[in-house]
């Protein structure tokens, strides 16, 4: 999935301008890293190209199709196509993990085959927390969990906010690779210098809703 | 699909049972004032029309009152609120026409024993009171009531009338209050009505905020609308419906307990299967109505939290 930002303006209610003329434009099946403190803005960032948050101004170009925010079905489709994965995860806590990591398969209705669920269960090694409750889950198993949910979405483009953020070196090594293995676009927000030194193809620094170096 | 919405709406009502059951308390509760008012007004209604049922309003005048009399007040009764009444008929209490030639009439010599006395043209001309029987035309039977009532203060205290005689004379002040205070009433059922839409609308909002996270997720992975919205409708038409069953259960028992306290001083009824019908579609449909609404609300909602 190829991504374009065109003078993209994000403001909430009160003094806070969160993305100020983002211009960005993101090849289809390239690995970008993007960086910043926190409240640089990162977060909003995603939230606009996943088509969750409405610009105030400017145009999100997906495919070379602009994006419309109005209306709910052209949206819901692209989010069908966009893998988010949150810092808080998302999680429902009224079912077990197996349940969370196949939600994205009920999206249209049609549940799609289940054959894939296994073996991203498999190569993320989390086979034994299937039947688990996600309460009982730490902040790492919930990551990797978050993160099957992604994978078991088959998602044109894979946004993840600090998706090693919790895990240990080991880990965060064994999510990166699978990230690496994953055959199309893939935009990451991290704060690890080592794994953005060893993944990254390009970097984007942002500060206060700008982009600084791309 | 249809799978799929199933499990959802059953794990919503099953996943927090008490949550389930303190809504439908809520929608019991709230329904109650509702289907508590309609009996009321129900009863009220039924209890005058059988108060009312083959009403008529005796004059009974003076034996000696002379046709020509009679025709006048009857004229003058007319007045009143014609064509709202019909005078039946204007005779003595008893004529010769009604007996046959050897009929007796029989009236109480003492506490057992009655005696019989041949009456002729003269003596009922003489001795039996002459009686103007006034029937009601196609008016409420409130209407009824207060014009009877009427009748009374305007004739009872004529020349040669005996009495006016009026079923159920202490209805009358509930019937003026009735037809004065019409609108009000209708004000106040309005209001009451109104609120509990209000109730509904601020049950379904807290029921609806609890399932916010969820639905935010679901908006999040592009699950289609009707997805999301389905098993929430259906989650709340089922609780709505419960609701409805528990407050029509006490609505019944209240019923019970008032004809088993009242029951010989008045009819009561209940709902009759069209009634509970028609409550039945007014409360679950205001609730589909509401949660169908709130959903779409939150499903265009920014995802201003993320």
């Amino acid at each position: 999935m190829q991504i374009e930002l065109k003078h993209i303006y994000k403001t909430f209610p009160g003094p806070t301008k969160a993305l100020t003329d983002v211009n960005l434009k993101i090849k289809s099946k390239e690995k970008v890293f993007i960086s910043g403190q926190s409240g640089a803005g990162k977060t909003t960032l995603f939230g606009v190209i996943a088509g969750l948050l409405i610009p105030t101004s400017g145009h999100v170009v997906v495919n070379d199709n602009s994006l419309d925010f109005e209306t709910y079905s052209n949206l819901s489709a692209h989010r069908r196509k966009v893998g988010v994965i949150f810092q808080d995860f998302k999680l429902l806590a009224d079912r077990n993990v197996y349940e969370n990591v196949i939600l994205p398969l009920f999206a249209t209705g049609k549940p799609e085959s289940l054959e894939e669920v296994d073996f991203v269960f498999e190569s993320l090694g989390i086979n034994h927390l299937r039947e688990k409750q996600i309460q009982t889950l730490s902040g790492g198993q919930k990551q990797q969990v978050a993160i099957a949910r992604t994978l078991v979405q088959k998602p044109d483009l894979i946004i993840a906010d600090e998706p090693t953020g919790n895990l240990d070196q080991k880990t965060s090594f064994l999510v990166m690779d699978i990230f690496a293995e994953f055959n199309n676009t893939l935009i990451i927000a991290s704060h690890n210098e080592e794994i953005i030194k060893r993944y990254s193809q390009r970097t984007i620094y942002i500060q206060e809703g700008k982009i600084l170096n791309d | 699909m249809i799978k799929f919405m199933y499990s959802e709406f059953s794990r919503n009502v099953s996943a927090y049972p008490w949550r389930s059951i303190s809504f439908i308390l809520s929608f019991s509760c709230t329904y109650f004032i509702l289907i508590f008012s309609s009996f009321g007004i129900k009863n009220l209604f039924h209890f005058f029309e059988n108060a009312t049922s083959g009403y008529e309003v005796m004059i009974i005048l003076n034996p000696n009152t002379s046709d020509a009399e009679m025709d006048k007040m009857s004229q003058e009764i007319l007045k009143i609120a014609k064509p709202s009444l019909s005078i039946v008929s204007q005779k003595p209490a008893v004529t010769t026409k009604n007996l046959n030639s050897n009929e007796v009439f029989k009236y109480m010599v003492d506490d057992n024993k009655s005696k019989s006395i041949e009456l002729s043209e003269e003596d009922i001309n003489s001795y039996v009171p002459k009686v103007i029987q006034i029937k009601f035309d196609s008016i409420s039977s409130f209407k009824k009531i207060i014009l009877a009532s009427k009748i009374k203060n305007e004739f009872s205290s004529k020349n040669k009338v005996t009495e006016v005689a009026i079923p159920y004379p202490y209805l009358h002040r509930i019937a003026e209050l009735y037809v004065e205070n019409r609108f009000g009433l209708f004000l106040l059922m309005s209001t009451l009505y109104f609120s509990v839409f209000i109730l509904l609308y601020l049950l379904l909002t807290l029921s609806l905020k609890e399932h916010k996270q969820k639905i935010n997720l679901f908006r999040i992975l592009g699950y289609k609308k009707n997805i999301i919205r389905w098993p929430l409708i259906l989650e709340g038409t089922f609780l709505s419906l419960a609701g409805f069953i528990f407050a029509m259960s006490a609505m019944y028992s209240v019923h019970l307990q008032l004809v088993e306290n009242y029951g010989a001083e008045v009819n009561l009824k209940f709902f009759s299967l069209f009634e509970f019908s028609m409550h039945l579609i007014l409360c679950v449909s205001i609730v589909f109505f509401l949660t169908t609404l709130l959903t779409q609300k939150i499903i265009s909602d920014d995802f201003i939290e993320n």
